[in-house]
């Protein structure tokens, strides 16, 4: 129901993420034994996320059997892409307790525009623009208590 | 018929910040309908943390109205560009595009806007008569029955609404271990925290929402380019001609009703809505070659049904605390973030809520339809913004509205976490909607099951014997069988569809997530 050939549609079938999860089920099912598993009158607290896990892993091991479909063709520079993407995004997670909102989320801004292929120029005027907006919305109109920081310069 | 429940509902609604609320949402709605690549599943995803701080009647009446704001708005790109603006509007490429090229854009985009506008009032009409029964109905439920229509509820739906049910059936299990990450609910031992503390609450339901649908989704317009040609065609005038609006009668009279019967269901709402009813529409034609080359019917039909479904999804939200789709599972979500768990008592506790989103429905599509026929082209403008600024700023919204909500670090580590998932599950061939579905309900589900054997006395056939669950079983067996039939043809429909093979992208997304 695609508008996939038959041999495009093979070319994309693959077990391995499905092998990952099967993986995963299985840890899932003996961390779930060793919680307890009860009784069928006292389940304990064991018995739903083994009944949940077996799930995982009778699906997952079906579809190892008879793989899955990737819906679109990945590309290297696609994946270089997104782990910058989330290589900035991770920077403004360790930044903003550091030194506050600003700074980390006009990086983050400028990062992403960046890999969309925007100028420089356009990139840093929404940064800039971007994060004083932002500031005013959470900040000031919905009252968020950001991190200031104890590295900011006397914060915002 | 008592109307004094819909008064208060028009009572709650006509408060000043709640009609202010309306309008955010729909026109939130009609937005990112319209950017493509952004679907309300994201943006509600992304709203969640504002509606924090909101009172819930307001609240919900506001993510109601991005839901069906955003199925007005899908159509725009649909019919101007041959992409479409969220998953329900696909079917409106195959004869809106062609109507479009046809130089019949404008009637296009205003019988979508008619029928939609009929749908919704039909809608809310059948809310207003189905919604009590089925609450007072479901006062007699128990955890028995809850525990059933719960899982049966995730497993049509991961049937429904997906391209391969085993990988969607997975994808719900993962989202039940993962509602089980945290403290026993009824033991209090901890469960999967690795020691950690901060898991011990278990994971932040909108962190995991935030992540896997809207950082997930950011990710993924970076590699993905949906940004279209970029060539909008002219729109010219928008009411359609009266001949047009008689050929449209029929197919907008059974749409509304394809399309509120089906968002009653599991998996249902405005996607598997406006398939079908593209499918009745071109069998009861006399002239089914004309679909796919422009009929008008192919257009009202659908989006008729799309806007019906989306709001009648509500009742099994409302009445049963059951969410038929991941975008009901995320308000469900903000509900219980607020403290309140829907259910069949919730008519009775909170009228405000129950009645004020049934009323709100009205108001907004009365606003809907004035931005959409008159204030069109404003809308079209829109397409002009770079994708890039959109993205990049909603990352940042995403960080900051999941910080806001606990002032948590830890959180921030979830959503990217979970985004990185996100993506990864969309390049492999999973879908994220089941199991946040599944995450929602499994919080709710265990302690049900788990009372549910209680009661009994560890008797496994109570899920099966009482009289309500049984034939609650028997009825979803049946509507089991009629949707997966009915899924077949829709289908086989799917397979035989004029497909473009410039815009692959398009014929993706149909089955894509909802």
């Amino acid at each position: 129901m695609t508008s996939l050939t038959a041999e495009e549609g093979a070319e994309r079938s693959h077990r391995w993420a499905p092998l990952l999860l099967l993986c995963g089920g299985v840890v899932a099912v003996v961390a779930s034994v060793r919680l307890g598993l009860g009784d069928v009158t006292q389940p304990g607290p064991g018995a739903w996320p083994l009944l949940a896990s077996v799930g995982v892993v009778l699906t997952s091991a079906w579809l190892v059997v008879t793989g899955i479909e990737a819906p679109e063709e990945t590309d290297r520079s696609d994946l270089a892409h997104v782990g910058l993407a989330v290589a900035s995004t991770a920077g403004f997670v360790v930044l903003l307790p550091l030194i506050g909102m600003p700074v980390p989320a006009a990086l983050m801004i400028t990062a992403w525009m960046r890999l969309f292929g925007e100028t420089w120029r356009l990139a840093m005027l929404t940064a800039v623009l971007g994060t004083v907006a932002l500031q005013v919305v959470f900040v000031d109109l919905l009252g968020v208590s950001l991190p200031v920081g104890p590295l900011a310069p006397g914060g915002w | 018929m008592d109307f004094s429940g819909i008064l208060v509902g028009v009572e709650t609604t006509l408060t000043p910040s709640n009609l202010l609320f309306v309008l955010i949402g729909v026109l939130v709605g009609m937005v990112i309908g319209v950017i493509p690549g952004l679907g309300p599943t994201a943006t509600i995803a992304l709203l969640l943390p504002l509606t924090y701080g909101l009172d819930p009647a307001t609240a919900v009446i506001m993510l109601a109205g991005i839901y069906y704001g955003s199925m007005y708005g899908g159509t725009i790109t649909s019919v101007l560009l041959h992409l479409p603006g969220e998953a329900a509007s696909v079917v409106t490429t195959f004869d809106g595009y062609q109507m479009a090229k046809q130089g019949r854009a404008g009637p296009a985009l205003g019988i979508a806007a008619i029928g939609s506008f009929i749908g919704g009032l039909a809608s809310v009409a059948g809310l207003v008569l189905v919604a009590p029964l089925m609450a007072g109905f479901a006062l007699r439920f128990g955890p028995p029955e809850f525990t059933v229509l719960a899982l049966l509820g995730i497993v049509l739906a991961a049937y429904l609404a997906s391209r391969r049910f085993a990988a969607a059936l997975a994808m719900a299990a993962c989202g039940l271990v993962l509602a089980t990450v945290g403290q026993d609910s009824i033991e209090g031992s901890p469960r999967f925290t690795f020691g950690s503390l901060k898991l011990l609450n278990g994971l932040d339901f909108v962190a995991v929402a935030m992540g896997l649908f809207g950082l997930g989704e950011l990710l993924h317009t970076l590699d993905r380019s949906r940004r279209g040609t970029g060539e909008v065609i002219p729109v010219g005038h928008v009411m359609p001609s009266r001949d047009e609006l008689r050929q449209c009668r029929g197919p907008i009279a059974r749409g509304s009703v394809i399309g509120f019967v089906l968002g009653l269901l599991p998996g249902g709402g405005g996607m598997v809505a406006s398939l079908s009813s593209y499918a009745v529409e071109k069998r009861r034609s006399r002239t089914p070659e004309r679909f796919g080359k422009g009929a008008i019917e192919g257009v009202a039909g659908p989006e008729t049904a799309n806007n019906a479904g989306s709001q009648s999804s509500f009742i099994p939200l409302l009445t049963l605390g059951l969410p038929p789709n991941p975008v009901l599972a995320l308000i469900l979500g903000a509900l219980l973030i607020q403290g309140i768990t829907p259910g069949p008592r919730l008519i009775e506790d909170h009228p405000d809520i129950f009645w004020g989103v049934i009323a709100s429905m009205l108001v907004g599509n009365v606003i809907l339809l004035a931005l959409n026929l008159p204030l069109v082209r404003v809308f079209i403008r829109i397409l002009d913004i770079r994708v890039a600024i959109l993205v990049a700023l909603a990352v940042v919204v995403t960080m900051l509205g999941v910080f806001s909500i606990n002032n948590s670090i830890f959180d921030l580590w979830v959503v990217l976490a979970f985004g990185l998932v996100g993506y990864g599950m969309r390049k492999v061939g999973f879908e994220p909607g089941p199991l946040v579905l599944a995450f929602v309900l499994g919080a709710l589900l265990e302690p049900a099951a788990r009372q549910s054997l209680l009661l009994s006395g560890g008797d496994l056939t109570v899920f099966v014997t009482r009289p309500i669950s049984g034939s609650m079983l028997a009825l979803a067996a049946l509507v089991a069988i009629v949707s997966v039939v009915a899924a077949r043809r829709r289908r086989a429909l799917l397979a035989d569809l004029p497909v473009d093979e410039s815009e692959p992208s398009a014929v993706e997304d149909k089955e894509e997530a909802r």
